[in-house]
């Protein structure tokens, strides 16, 4: 290979990692979590999913009861694995008789409870918005995680070019009993082209997500749509929301359960109606949209629609059973990829391994970054430099896996806390823990001793969750509680893994390496052997 | 064993690089974009860009860094640039 080429995708590739390392690790970290984030908030609500059955007419009644629904858009969203409805009521277009504010809020579609975001806001959903950074003032975090998943991008594409040539002879080389440094680049390499595939998506759609909106949608909206964004999203098929109201209430009252059932008549019953739209609502004008999606077994991606009007007459429908043309899939796709819901949980654990593999391609990045400017040549200032960066970023990323842990024991015993108790009580602990890692000032035990914190807490959580609501893993097994039995079985499997890991971590560094002696073990780092 | 100095850029070559690959890089992937947008069928073409944009973007940043010299890989952007944007310039200025 072109040496000069070789020396620049490498230099480029250690500064853009060694740049985005943190924030990285935290959207790769707790975006793992987040395939699971409707099993998490059913677990620590202790509401396990079941079969939703949903009696459209009795829930707007119950709607109808807190607002004059008259004008309003109602909308009603089914997330999958989920026991409650998300609801969404707008103002209503009739602003001289009916002025209440609309807002959004979570249903309990069995006995009609609401709940508002902020004190329903559970450990699921912070964790999903902590992954794109959502607690910092929108819209700074977004665009702080797209760039980042930007420059990811750039250095997915380098690394793939630094070890292109070798990409085959050195797929199968690891040697994990060599010395430290050796292992960390093996593990970078192999993992890394492992999950080069996964990681890409991830890094184009995760862009996509969060800086698409000023960087493209903008410009072309400026200068293809004539500034007019509904136009944009009319030509991508969404929208069709806004039309004017007549101000002439309907006779009889409204029956969604009919439509509804239209749509099932129409569709069948493998697809699962998964949203259902009043716009205009008792007016004239009224729509019903309905939106479903077709059996993930039958077509890989197939969502549907279908528009009726206030007098049950169909005005759109698109059949999600019918072939899918490029542009569908492909709007379809962007989502079905990075949301991991196309296989069931096998697919979602793996996604998981895959999230957590990324979180050790970066991890091993900076401590390869960091052995290898451990040299007698490089100027000291730089070294203490170096080791202070390492330092934090270990610290900062490490401790999440303990906090986590903690955090998931700590909603378990208070499942009701909402945003908050979950926010003090992550942010602190996470802050606590980094601050005195940090201050230790030493990498090996920093990686010791989160592994053995967080597996140690791990374990305990399970226990926990029978204790507080006797769903212990035997009791939601024999009931089919899958959802809450996969979040106990995940924290045992991931507690004994990572204790394994902090066995081995610990025995590694007892051994003294036979191979190549330095003279300093390059297994203990600490700051004082660079002053 | 960090990359070797010699291949390197200067400090000045090392500024214009880095804002060639991100500025000129996404003034070329916007600009081919909505060059294409005049010609071919808007939705296909838009959900197209939903991910080849970034990646295009990308490709770009690497080609700016393996440039030998960052005036000519931006003058380079910058022409091309100027090509893809040029009938909406003349939309603006003499329409």
């Amino acid at each position: 290979m072109n040496l000069r080429n070789y020396n620049i995708y490498f230099h480029t590739h250690t500064i853009s990692g060694i740049i985005i390392t943190a924030v990285l690790f935290v959207i790769f970290f707790a975006g793992s979590f987040s395939f699971f984030k409707n099993e998490i908030t059913n677990w620590q609500k202790n509401t396990p999913a079941s079969e939703r059955k949903v009696n459209f007419n009795q829930v707007m009644d119950s709607l109808g009861e807190k607002y004059n629904l008259y004008g309003r858009e109602v909308s009603l969203y089914m997330p999958p694995h989920a026991a409650r409805i998300n609801v969404y009521v707008s103002d209503s277009k009739d602003t001289v008789n009916n002025k209440e504010k609309g807002s959004f809020f979570y249903l309990n579609p069995e006995t009609f409870t609401t709940q508002d975001y902020r004190t329903s806001y559970d450990l699921g959903e912070f964790l999903y918005r902590l992954h794109f950074l959502a607690q910092i003032k929108y819209p700074y975090g977004y665009y702080l995680a797209g760039g980042v998943a930007f420059i990811f991008l750039f250095a997915l594409l380098t690394g793939l070019l630094v070890h292109w040539q070798k990409i085959v002879s050195n797929f199968y080389i690891f040697r994990p009993w060599e010395k430290l440094k050796t292992v960390w680049t093996d593990l970078h390499t192999a993992l890394g082209v492992i999950s080069f595939p996964y990681m890409f998506v991830f890094a184009v759609t995760g862009a996509f997500f969060l800086i698409s909106y000023p960087l493209f949608t903008k410009p072309v909206t400026a200068l293809h749509f004539g500034g007019s964004q509904d136009s944009l999203y009319a030509a991508l098929g969404y929208g069709g929301h806004d039309f004017e109201l007549e101000h002439k209430p309907v006779e009889k009252t409204v029956s969604l359960n009919d439509f509804v059932e239209k749509a099932r008549e129409k569709w069948g019953s493998d697809v699962a109606i998964n949203h259902v739209e009043a716009i205009n609502y008792g007016d004239q004008s009224m729509q019903v949209h309905i939106g479903g999606l077709t059996d993930i077994k039958k077509k890989f991606t197939g969502s549907g629609e279908l528009v009726f009007d206030a007098q049950g007459n169909m005005l759109k429908h698109t059949d999600p059973k019918k072939p899918s043309s490029y542009s569908d899939v492909a709007q379809n796709l962007v989502y079905t990829l990075h949301f991991g819901d196309y296989g069931g949980y096998a697919l979602k654990i793996l996604y998981f391994l895959l999230g957590i593999s990324g979180c050790v391609v970066i991890i091993s990045g900076v401590l390869i970054w960091l052995v290898a400017r451990d040299k007698k040549n490089i100027p000291e200032k730089k070294r203490k430099f170096n080791f202070w960066l390492a330092n934090i970023y270990l610290g900062i990323c490490l401790s999440m896996f303990p906090v986590t842990a903690a955090t998931f024991i700590a909603v378990k015993l208070n499942p009701d806390g909402g945003m908050s108790f979950i926010y003090p009580f992550y942010f602190y602990t996470w802050l606590v823990v980094s601050i005195l890692l940090i201050a230790r000032r030493n990498l090996y035990k920093t990686n010791r001793d989160c592994m053995l914190a967080g597996s140690l807490i791990g374990i305990c959580i399970p226990v926990v969750n029978g204790f507080v609501t006797h769903n212990w893993i035997w009791n939601t097994y024999r009931n089919g509680y899958f959802d809450i039995l996969l979040v106990d079985v995940f924290w045992i499997t991931v507690s004994v893994g990572t204790f394994i890991c902090w066995r081995l971590i610990v025995k590694k560094n007892e051994k003294p390496v036979a191979v190549a002696p330095s003279p300093r073990p390059a297994t203990n780092i600490t700051a004082p052997e660079l002053s | 064993m960090p990359a070797n100095k010699k291949y390197l850029s200067s400090p000045g070559q090392r500024v214009l690089k880095v804002s060639a690959a991100l500025l000129g890089g996404y003034m070329v992937t916007s600009g081919f974009h909505l060059f294409l947008l005049l010609f071919l069928e808007k939705k296909p073409l838009l959900v197209t860009m939903y991910f080849s944009t970034y990646i295009l973007w990308a490709v770009l940043m690497v080609f700016a860094f393996l440039a030998k010299n960052g005036w000519k890989i931006w003058i380079w952007y910058l022409l091309i640039s100027l090509f893809f944007f040029a009938p909406f310039l003349y939309r603006h200025w003499f329409q």
